[in-house]
């Protein structure tokens, strides 16, 4: 394990049981995350990386069985039992979640929540806690936070709930962030602020933030690697420059054509990728892509791909890595 | 929450008003007239003019109502003409028997109900969980009256632990509360599946929503999570039905007064319906009506007081 490392994920596969079969939603995935980086983790939907940002939080649901390895500063989360897990979550990991309108909790107030996620810190009592959250409620850029702590979710705006879901993660001193898509429900222009708020305090998170998105752009904004994820397995990682200026991975390439901040041409019609992802309760023998692949022969729909290193921290699993 | 509670009490005003109302116009729709009713048929036409005039039956239809409509709210619901005595009094000296019957019957109901819908919500599926979905379903399609009768046969006739009939002697206490203990169940034990199930699935619903999701990542204990975070949502809708069906049970208890020969409403509503007492009859519908009415208000400023949602939007 090198020094750096805070979260190594090692042949990690997640599968759930379902009425429909055995649902293979993460498959042997391998990903390191360093302390100080921000990692963009890309996908489309159903790629499975809410099932690995769920196991990176320690929070799997019942019905998830789970292989290999998950070492947060060299423990495995994935060998704890609950009671080790839950005493990770929060304390060191921390999380932002998607739709702010129903993140927070309804019947209690900003205030009290900003104390609950606290719990771990038993030295300080409840009046220092809530300092703390009225100093936090500020660094986020909520005015008046005196007010605003008596204040009960539904009364603040989409942009002001995903503030205070900020703040509850930052008062937890988190070494490794997960944001979990924490602008998709939010409009545009706030969605800026959220990002510029993130990007602010990225030097607060003393070790890592795991940003999962499928906005091509915010990755190139935030984020200092990237990790994409097709059909459960991660096909490309590397540094967000590399990546995005010379995508090695087919899918990587054909996600970067179409999106539309990145389009240079003036066009009539947005690129899609036809076709759709392979059903995960029967993955392919070959590689998942292959069906949508232009490059795709028959090695591709046959063998499983290798991870090809292509660069210094830079992987591409296909067989006809690009140039 | 004073303009909401102030709402709540104009709209109870608004339902009794349309209750006394169409009460008032049974009495004309119902066969024979209340005069020749107090007077049997052997009185003369002096004296059935004079208890009209007496009674205000001589007056418009519409003075008549909005004069039953005025008396009813000033707590006047008449004389009754075999005791000579008020039917406020009569009925509001019933009205306690009852209240302290449902009480009871809901509130064991309710302190096992819930618990147990939480508990069984956790372990879905489990053993408990499958045993709890048939007794709740024996026990909700189990009339309580026949609960009451089993109840009697086995608890009082067979063991002879428990006192078989009436509310106990006067003043003593230990007394009445034994002879409380078989109806209470009997009322009750149907409610303890029902809000066993009703708690279960809005549990069920709760817990699988994002903000308990978050409350998890922050790691917060299960234990904690569902006393703190979920039951005051999960537990909403079955205020709801505890006030109204507390409220029912106001009318709805008159089986088993009837089957352990207690005084109540209920008891006394049957009474006025055989006797044909159609004055007191009205009475006792109005006391209860007006109950049933306060007991959803109440809920409604209970869930308002747990849902600051609810609360806020007033």
């Amino acid at each position: 394990m090198s020094a750096a490392a805070l979260l190594e994920i090692d042949h990690l596969s997640i599968r759930y049981a379902t009425p429909r079969g055995t649902v293979q939603a993460v498959r042997d995935v391998n990903l390191t995350i360093r302390r100080g980086e921000v990692i963009g983790l890309v996908g489309e939907s159903g790629s499975g990386k809410s099932s690995l940002v769920s196991s990176m939080m320690a929070l799997l649901p019942d019905n998830a069985a789970v292989d290999g390895r998950l070492r947060f500063e060299g423990t495995d989360i994935v060998a704890l039992p609950e009671t080790g897990r839950r005493q990770l979550r929060g304390n060191g990991i921390a999380a932002i979640f998607q739709d702010p309108f129903t993140a927070l909790n309804p019947v209690v107030t900003i205030g009290d929540l900003l104390v609950a996620v606290q719990h771990h810190d038993h030295g300080a009592g409840t009046r220092e806690k809530r300092r703390r959250a009225t100093e936090m409620m500020a660094r986020v850029g909520i005015s008046d936070a005196g007010r605003r702590l008596r204040q009960y979710p539904f009364e603040l705006s989409g942009g002001m709930r995903q503030r205070v879901a900020i703040a509850a993660a930052l008062l937890t001193h988190p070494t490794l962030l997960i944001a979990d898509e924490p602008t998709t429900a939010l409009d545009a222009t706030t969605e800026a602020q959220i990002i510029d708020l993130l990007r602010r305090n990225r030097s607060a998170v003393d070790g890592a933030i795991v940003f999962v998105t499928h906005h091509l752009g915010l990755v190139a904004q935030l984020c200092d690697r990237v990790a994409v994820m097709y059909a459960g397995e991660i096909v490309e990682t590397g540094p967000v420059g590399a990546v995005f200026a010379n995508p090695r991975h087919p899918y990587t390439r054909a996600l970067i054509a179409c999106e539309p901040a990145l389009i240079r041409a003036a066009t009539r019609r947005l690129p899609t990728i036809g076709g759709a992802p392979p059903d995960l309760t029967a993955p392919p023998a070959g590689c998942g892509f292959a069906p949508r692949c232009p490059l795709a022969d028959e090695t591709c729909r046959s063998l499983a791909p290798p991870v090809v290193a292509t660069g210094e921290n830079a992987t591409a699993r296909c067989h006809k890595v690009l140039p | 929450m004073i303009w909401y509670t102030a709402q709540r009490l104009l709209w109870s005003v608004a339902v009794m008003t349309i209750t006394i109302s169409v009460l008032f116009c049974l009495i004309y729709v119902i066969p024979g007239d209340p005069v020749s009713m107090a007077l049997g048929p052997r009185a003369t036409e002096a004296m059935r003019s004079e208890l009209m005039t007496r009674m205000g039956l001589d007056r418009p239809v519409l003075e008549q109502l909005w004069r039953f409509i005025a008396n009813a709210f000033t707590g006047d619901l008449g004389t009754d003409m075999w005791s000579r005595q008020p039917i406020s009094r009569i009925a509001l000296g019933a009205l306690p028997h009852t209240l302290l019957l449902a009480t009871l019957g809901i509130g064991w109901a309710a302190l096992i109900g819930i618990p147990l819908g939480c508990w069984t919500a956790l372990r879905r599926d489990g053993l408990a969980d499958r045993l709890l979905g048939v007794f709740s379903a024996v026990t909700i399609a189990l009339p309580s009256f026949v609960v009451a009768i089993y109840g009697l046969l086995i608890f009082s006739v067979q063991l002879k632990w428990l006192p078989a009939l009436g509310a106990g002697a006067a003043g003593d206490i230990a007394d009445q509360a034994r002879r409380l203990i078989l109806p209470s169940f009997a009322i009750g034990l149907g409610w303890v599946g029902f809000l066993a199930r009703m708690v279960r699935a809005s549990m069920i619903e709760v817990l699988s929503e994002n903000h308990i999701r978050m409350l998890r990542a922050f790691g917060l204990r299960e234990s904690r999570i569902v006393l703190r975070y979920a039951l005051p949502i999960a537990v909403i809708p079955t205020v709801t039905i505890i006030g109204m069906g507390f409220g029912s049970l106001l009318s709805g208890a008159v089986l088993i007064e009837i089957v352990f020969n207690r005084p109540g409403i209920g008891k006394l509503t049957y009474d006025a319906v055989m006797s044909r007492n159609f004055p007191l009859l009205t009475g006792c519908v109005l006391v209860t009506t007006a109950c049933y009415v306060l007991c959803t208000v109440a809920a409604d400023l209970m869930v308002a007081r747990l849902d600051p949602r609810i609360r806020k939007s007033l």
